[in-house]
């Protein structure tokens, strides 16, 4: 095909969330002037109040008025600059609906401008950079604005100062710009000018021609210098007629007509109070006019003129502006209604002042009740749509629901009073009224792990469901039988292992056998919507969903316990569902597979002729205990922290992250003041089993040496055909074969924490979710830390085959150290079954108190278990699907009827 | 040898190489970026339009700006040839062989994905390709094989006026 090259203009490309494009026929561009804390009162008191989020506000006001860039300036000699910007511009991200425009960083410290621009995603302008004190130091600002992509806006100011005439201005923009372009190597369409703009109408007659020189040496600049753009302050212009904002505003009004056609691209101005040069009334257009182009001003004139005319107005009635700035003082949050006061509490995770104010709302309302179906559901149902529109994050949604635990608790004394009342009075027995639904929430039978169920059940419970937590390992018939004897509206199953999934599909079909006809939804990290359209929903007929995430729960709920919502939901859910089920049994396997016998042929190459095991420093096993957990901080890795949070990204990156980084780092603030005290205050202990012994192996079983007797491991192979050259792995080849008849060993290991029930039940009882959730990820955070910890002193010290190892947390975490530690029930040996054989091994239960549930979770939860294997080049691996053959010939090594070996292995089984 | 960043748009990570160029006073290495559409609203993880994420990587002066993964060829078309139209620099595309399935499979066959691959390069829409998540050195095969005899695209003319 015949094409025309694309042509590429150098027009001034900025970009916040979305592009913003400066053409030739683009109209002026507004720069919202509010967010500054010198220009406005407001919003310098809701900064240096900590306002944050308040202070967003003004932001938004601006995008809404049509402001399209955002200017924002932090200079305050009592405020901390640096945090102030950095803080500001770290929400202000994570608000589309304002990121969605270019920001401009305003500031005359340089320091201010980098820590803005280190949090800003997008194109910015910087406001500003001058060579008032030198060419040196302009040339290296320059330059780092430059490195960050920022476009720039000099100020008309050099050594000698700021330019206040034409020729100045147009002299000192010149210089600039032939620095910028040919030393720097700006692009000259990312140099924006700001000749100053000085107030006019002082009374002082040097002042009176002060806009004509702004707009004379723009049009100049223009000329000379067509590429680069003009900027400026305007408000500054009025600023003799502040307090006056009528005449203000059509000041800047004829200012920025004249300006404008002058060249004048953008100007900082009150995106909310800009009006129309043609609608001024004409007097006072006249006035302005004559006041800007300095004419008719001889001895003042014009001036006096237009002060006569702002005084009689003045006089006319309060000025609109003083009255809007008296109200927004009133307006401090704790001067507000006691529902707004209860609003902003909940919103905001404050609980300070919540059982006055509740206390307040119960004696302004008729019921107790009222107040919680009332105030505190209508702010519990904005938190809700602030974290549905991505606008809170978890951790502060879980924080509001401890705000509003401990409202209701104020409230609950006295509706419980309420209540007592109104059964004595009446004999109605449908006075009763009915409840917020109900859902029943339990982690199923065998499976102990629940931060993502408790989870679940604070974010359904900020959404005024009422929430049944039954726990942890609930057998099928409790479930079912809490779910009928509460009449609950739906049942909500939780589970982390796999065996797990067997026993949802098995409530499932308890369910249908009880005749029961309330939804189920299904979540947890094992769980997966394939595996809910394939297994679970078959079984029951009333509506199955799976669930991906906490805030998935809400609109879940929400669409099931809605009587019109409901039936569409469920059939559409259930054509997808059926849609899933059909693709699944349809699928062709994609990866080829090869017979057991064939697999295990293709060992992992391993030359063993020169093979020298490291002997370790003791064989059998021994109990190690941690009471001072200090030693395993270093060890935390805190990615998994806040996933479980649903923040998800890197550590520590994700602080410092545009959207969620101020949640961030408000969680690990908050998590690492409790592991302060966990660890002064000895809440918890470490203990771990540890144990070594001689190995051979033989196939793919591992024969141990335990004292007197052997003991087999048994390990699984992979069965995809595989590219040639590549091995089909299994576990027991990193274990020297019994044929080459030389020494090797095998680890296990079993780490557990103890003592997190006692201070779970004291945050309950203080209605803390939030700390109980970061107690129990922490737990689990310890217990992996113990893990990696017990890991490298087995290299270093108990083991010793790797005695000179340095490796910092980065590189423990990346696992680039000798030698593995996989687990039982995780993809490289994916049988939970052999945990038995480890834990008998270890004497893991008298040495870490850790029992096996029947499904094989670990109790305590936070716990970890695994098998060492130190050959160089062991490594990770994934199972993947196993064939039929091999499944017999594991049952037959196992000596494990063929039933029991399929049920344990079903995820594996292709 | 060339420098490959992985972008969550921070100005930081361009700042710390171009500062660092500037003062050991070498010359520079080229720098290839790669952003990633994460979903059908045709943004970036971090919100960012196409168009927005180019303006913010620009200045960077990058030897290419391309994508990589997320949603597979076909939906990476219309977003590879609109940074076709604004991308002074080369043009890259690594698509991911589609999304995988729900076992973490991806279904798309090497020649599928050369077809797209080979589809754009006629279209003049990039300079480089690739293969991301799911691509196998199959797909980079049949992708080499189909766009071997095509003519790469034309740099746009930069002009230097409005």
């Amino acid at each position: 095909m015949s094409e025309l090259p694309i042509h590429i203009k150098p027009y001034l490309r900025l970009a916040g969330l979305e592009p913003l494009v400066i053409r030739p026929e683009t109209n002026f561009v507004n720069v919202g002037e509010r967010t500054n804390v010198t220009g406005s009162k407001k919003f310098a008191r809701l900064i240096k109040e900590n306002k944050y989020e308040k202070a967003l506000s003004v932001a938004r006001q601006q995008a809404e008025n049509g402001a399209q860039i955002i200017d924002i300036n932090m200079d305050d000699a009592l405020l901390e600059g640096v945090k102030a910007m950095t803080t500001y511009l770290n929400l202000l991200q994570s608000e589309p609906d304002i990121a969605k425009i270019p920001i401009m960083i305003d500031s005359s410290k340089f320091e201010i401008i980098e820590a803005g621009l280190k949090c800003v995603q997008g194109k910015c302008i910087v406001n500003s950079i001058s060579m008032k004190e030198g060419e040196a130091k302009f040339i290296e600002q320059a330059h780092i604005c430059k490195a960050y992509g920022a476009a720039v806006i000099v100020m008309a100011f050099d050594e000698v100062g700021q330019a206040d005439t034409k020729d100045r201005k147009v002299e000192i923009c010149a210089r600039a710009y032939k620095i910028l372009v040919e030393q720097v190597g700006f692009d000259p369409q990312d140099i924006i000018f700001d000749p100053n703009i000085f107030a006019i109408a002082t009374g002082i007659e040097e002042h009176n021609n002060y806009a004509v020189d702004f707009i004379e040496a723009t049009r100049e600049i223009k000329a000379l210098m067509p590429l680069a753009k003009v900027s400026g302050g305007v408000s500054n212009v009025s600023f003799s007629f502040r307090g006056n904002d009528a005449v203000r505003e059509a000041i800047h009004a004829v200012f920025l007509y004249h300006a404008v056609n002058a060249g004048m691209d953008m100007g900082i101005v009150n995106a909310g109070q800009l009006i129309v040069y043609d609608e001024i009334e004409p007097e006072l257009k006249q006035l302005c006019e004559d006041v800007i182009l300095n004419q008719n001003n001889d001895d003042n004139q014009a001036t006096e003129a237009l002060i006569q005319y702002a005084d009689a107005l003045k006089a006319k009635g309060e000025d609109a502006g003083q009255v809007a700035e008296a109200n927004s003082k009133k307006l401090a949050w704790r001067s507000g209604t006691v529902e707004e006061r209860l609003a902003h509490s909940l919103i905001n995770g404050i609980t300070d002042f919540i059982e006055a104010d509740t206390e307040e709302a119960r004696l302004q309302y008729s019921a107790p009740l009222e107040v919680i179906e009332g105030p505190l559901m209508a702010g519990m149902n904005q938190v809700g749509d602030l974290f549905g529109a991505g606008k809170m994050f978890l951790p502060q949604v879980v924080k509001s629901a401890r705000v509003m635990k401990k409202s209701v608790a104020v409230l609950t004394p006295y509706i419980e009073a309420e209540k007592e009342r109104i059964k004595n009075a009446s004999t109605n027995p449908n006075g009763q009224t009915k409840g917020p639904a109900k859902i029943l929430l339990a982690t199923v039978k065998g499976d102990v792990h629940d931060i993502g169920k408790n989870i679940v059940g604070v974010v359904l419970g900020c959404n005024g469901y009422e929430i049944i937590d039954i726990g942890v390992m609930v057998p099928a018939d409790k479930i079912l039988a809490e779910a009928e004897k509460h009449q609950v509206d739906i049942i909500g199953l939780s589970g982390l292992i796999t065996p797990s999934l067997d026993e949802m599909v098995y409530i499932a079909k308890e369910m249908k056998r009880r005749g029961m006809t309330i939804p189920l939804m299904i979540g947890g990290a094992t769980t997966s919507r394939m595996h809910t359209a394939v297994k679970i929903a078959p079984e029951y007929n009333d509506g199955v969903i799976h669930v991906l995430d906490a805030s998935r729960s809400v609109t879940v709920a929400g669409s099931l316990l809605n009587k019109e919502t409901k039936k569409p939901f469920l059939a559409e859910l259930e054509q997808s569902y059926t849609q899933l089920k059909t693709d699944f049994d349809n699928k062709k396997t994609v990866k080829q597979s090869i017979p057991y016998a064939t697999a295990l042929e293709n060992k992992v190459a391993i030359d063993w002729t020169g093979f020298n095991a490291t002997p370790p420093s003791f064989t059998g096993n021994k109990a190690i205990e941690i009471t001072d957990l200090s030693v395993l901080v270093d060890y935390i890795d805190w990615k998994p922290f806040f996933i479980a949070w649903e923040l998800h990204g890197n550590f520590p990156a994700i602080l410092t992250d545009e959207v969620v980084g101020e949640v961030a780092s408000k969680l690990y603030q908050d998590a690492q003041a409790l592991l302060k005290k966990i660890i002064a205050e000895n809440w918890l202990t470490a203990k771990a089993a540890v144990g070594f012994w001689p190995a051979k192996s033989n196939g793919d079983d591992v024969t141990v040496t335990d004292g007197s007797k052997n003991v087999d491991l048994h390990f699984l192979r992979q069965q995809a055909k595989k590219a040639a050259g590549q091995p089909n792995f299994s576990l027991a080849d990193f274990i020297c074969p019994a044929s080459e008849n030389k020494s090797d060993y095998i680890g296990a290991f079993a780490v557990t924490i103890h003592g997190i029930e006692k201070h779970i039940k004291a945050f309950e009882e203080n209605l803390d979710d939030y700390n109980k959730i970061i107690l129990q990820a922490l737990a689990d955070r310890f217990a992996e830390a113990f893990a990696e910890y017990l890991h490298a002193q087995t290299r270093k010290e108990l083991w010793g085959y790797a005695k000179d190892e340095q490796l910092d947390n980065t590189a423990l975490i990346q696992e680039s150290y000798v030698g593995i530690r996989p687990a039982p029930g995780y993809p490289a040996c994916p049988d939970h079954t052999e945990k038995y054989t480890l834990f008998n091994l270890l004497n893991a239960e008298q040495h870490t108190g850790i029992s096996l549930t029947e499904s094989l979770a670990m109790y305590p939860a936070s716990s970890v278990c695994g098998w060492y294997f130190a050959h160089p080049q062991s490594q990770y691996f994934g199972l993947g699907k196993i064939q039929q053959d091999q499944v017999v010939d594991y049952a037959k090594r196992k000596n494990q009827p063929l039933e029991y070996i399929t049920k344990w292995l079903q995820p594996v089984i292709d | 040898m060339w420098k490959w960043l992985r972008i969550i748009n921070k100005h930081w990570y361009y700042f710390a190489i171009k500062e660092y160029y500037r003062k050991i006073g070498k010359a520079e290495l080229p720098i290839m970026i790669s952003g990633t559409i994460t979903d059908a609203s045709g943004r970036t993880l971090s919100g960012q339009t196409l168009e927005a994420f180019y303006t913010s990587v620009e200045h960077a002066k990058p030897l290419s700006v391309g994508l990589n993964c997320a949603l597979g060829a076909q939906e990476m078309r219309a977003h590879i040839e609109e940074l076709s139209q604004i991308a002074t620099c080369y043009t890259s595309a690594y698509p991911n062989a589609g999304l995988p399935n729900a076992m973490g499979e991806y279904d798309e066959a090497p020649h599928q994905t050369a077809h797209f691959i080979e589809e754009w390069a006629k279209n003049k829409f990039v300079n480089i390709v690739g293969g991301c998540c799911g691509t196998t050195p199959d797909h980079i095969k049949h992708m080499a094989d189909n766009v071997r005899n095509i003519q790469p695209r034309t740099l746009p003319i930069v002009d230097k006026t409005i």
